[in-house]
């Protein structure tokens, strides 16, 4: 039998400033508080990548309807700018929102 | 805005209110369990009820729990009543902001179909605002 790996999602976060280390552990504990320890682990949260700003987190996608709803409910808020299934992608789009952010 | 203008206005407004007494075009509920009664006496068919995430976001586990619970209720209440149900993020700054995938994961967490709810929703305030819009025209 196949062992296929899981499928994931690659989410970019906007925050105000705070350490990356800080809202992900928050994004965990709201969603561990939420939905359980199991579901937790499943979601398999993790940061992939670290700027000032903004940051990049992956988690499975089996819960990605909870993750979303751990990201909008930790304080203090982070927003959700993107979505996808591969980091270049992702990446591709953060360029266009913050040309548009500039254009602004 | 909280109040209707007293003159004519050329742009399409809506009136919000937390006074379940006022005459407003959205409600915003804070407690659903507390404000029920009154509602039901006094709420007129067509309002907006409008319910914000950001105060869910300084509580625990256990009331964020409640607070789904409420959002549920007053999505029921809103369906029998005829009145509109609206979840809006309550943001004050662009960091409080809420995407749109994160607003349906929460609308789908409370057993809400996010495609219906963005449909009524569209259909209520083009009515809304066109009958406020029209208000204006009339008095230029």
């Amino acid at each position: 039998m196949l062992k296929r790996r899981d499928k994931r999602r690659y989410l970019s976060i906007v925050h105000a400033g705070e350490s990356s280390d800080s809202f992900v552990n928050a994004i965990i504990k709201r969603f561990s508080e939420l939905f359980g320890s199991i579901a937790t682990e499943r979601a398999a949260i993790r940061l992939v990548q670290e700027g000032a700003n903004e940051s990049i987190i992956k988690c499975r996608l089996e819960q990605l309807e909870n993750v979303l709803v751990a990201i909008t409910l930790i304080d203090p808020p982070v927003v959700t700018i993107g979505m996808s299934g591969s980091i270049r992608q992702l990446r591709r789009r953060i360029q266009e929102y913050s040309l548009w952010q500039k254009s602004k | 805005m909280t109040t209707t203008p007293l003159a004519a206005v050329n742009y399409p407004y809506l009136v919000v209110s937390e006074n379940i007494g006022e005459p407003a075009d959205i409600l915003t509920i804070r407690d659903f369990n507390k404000v029920k009664k009154q509602l039901k006496k006094k709420i007129k068919k067509g309002t907006g009820l409008e319910m914000a995430v950001n105060p869910a976001r300084k509580m625990d586990g256990r009331s964020v729990g409640k607070w789904f619970s409420n959002l549920r209720d007053l999505y029921a209440f809103c369906h029998s009543s005829r009145c509109q149900f609206i979840l809006s993020s309550g943001a004050t700054s662009q960091h409080e902001m809420i995407s749109g995938p994160c607003l349906d994961a929460i609308l789908k967490t409370s057993d809400i179909e996010p495609q219906s709810y963005w449909r009524s929703m569209g259909k209520w305030l083009e009515e809304r605002l066109s009958r406020n819009v029209s208000y204006a025209k009339e008095a230029r």
